[in-house]
């Protein structure tokens, strides 16, 4: 029963971080006017990736890069994620969708024509999943880094918001 | 007639599970026979259910005077939604090979309303879906698919909250 039970939430906290780290990433691009098209254009990907890092603890930092057109990096928005058991809260899930708007605001005036792409830190030894090819995160040079706080909770799984700034 | 039922999300579905059971009602209570004729629904349905805006504005589906109210529901309120709250309501009585006058009116918040008019207007799906702002105003798609991809491309773009502030500042000289 014990085991059913860890199973279920383990299975419950992957769907509820995966979904939530995309409904931040869409609300702070949304808030910046710069549009959803590239999450639902690269849906598939981003969830299948998600879901399968997340179940076998791969995932180390979820990251949306903003960019210029000419690849220079003018924001940065990071998930860190945790795991372990967080159980002792009054929510078992949680996501802060209005501290996420309230940090997109932070990041000050996009331009238009930036655009934004998301990329992932994982271990070593993840599961390749289908849609994702190998990157560098750009340069954070001239950029500060800013702590916001823990916006997503499950019993399993935990993620803290950073983002970098001018 | 109005019925109104409230669909358990994240965590208890996925997103595209809970866009899929969305479409579900919308075949049962709209006109189509086939879920994947709505299917090209899915990518706004998604990103409203991301929004989290189904949980205060429902999707709303339409047949003659009857009206289907849909909500969302996320984290531990998701997990209290019982099977019943769920049911899919019965098919309502499609006249026979004639016309169904049907729509599924979705809520959308001002930062994905242009893009999910756009998303309708590329996919064909404008006669059946219908995108209504936070006004409650419905949007129409007035521009051809190829006009919204040509615009994607980089044409000009109009700032209309600085077009609105510039209105507002010669009203009050």
């Amino acid at each position: 029963m014990t085991t059913l039970v860890r199973v279920n939430t383990q299975a419950l906290s992957v769907t509820h971080v995966a979904y939530s780290i995309i409904g931040i990433i869409q609300a702070i691009i949304t808030e910046l006017g710069l549009g959803p098209k590239y999450i639902h254009e690269n849906w598939k990907a981003l969830e299948d990736g998600l879901t399968t890092w997340l179940e076998e603890h791969s995932l180390k930092t979820a990251t949306m890069e903003i960019f210029t057109p000419t690849d220079s990096l003018v924001a940065r928005v990071d998930l860190q994620i945790s795991y372990g058991s967080f159980l002792d809260d009054e929510r078992q899930f949680y996501s802060d969708l209005t501290a996420a708007k309230l940090a997109a605001r932070k990041l000050g005036r996009i331009a238009q024509s930036c655009r934004y792409r998301f990329v992932v830190t994982r271990e070593y030894w993840h599961t390749p999943v289908s849609g994702w090819s190998s990157t560098t995160l750009l340069s954070t040079e001239g950029l500060r880094r800013r702590a916001v706080g823990d916006l997503i909770g499950s019993p399993g799984i935990r993620s803290d918001l950073a983002i970098w700034i001018r | 007639m109005e019925t109104e039922r409230r669909i358990a999300s994240v965590p208890v579905r996925s997103v595209t599970q809970t866009s899929d059971r969305f479409l579900e009602f919308a075949a049962a209570w709209g006109g189509s026979e086939r879920i994947g004729d709505l299917s090209p629904a899915a990518p706004i349905l998604r990103a409203l259910i991301l929004d989290r805006i189904l949980q205060r504005s429902p999707v709303v589906v339409e047949y003659e005077s009857h009206r289907l109210r849909l909500f969302c529901e996320y984290e531990d309120e998701a997990l209290d939604i019982s099977p019943e709250d769920e049911d899919l309501p019965s098919r309502l009585p499609h006249p026979v090979g004639g016309d169904v006058s049907w729509r599924m009116v979705v809520p959308c918040p001002d930062g994905l309303v242009a893009w999910a008019t756009d998303q309708a207007g590329m996919a064909g799906i404008t006669g059946w879906f219908v995108v209504a702002g936070p006004d409650g105003k419905v949007q129409s798609a007035t521009r051809a698919p190829s006009d919204a991809r040509a615009e994607m491309g980089g044409a000009v773009e109009i700032d209309t909250e600085a077009l609105q502030r510039l209105i507002d500042q010669n009203g009050r000289r």
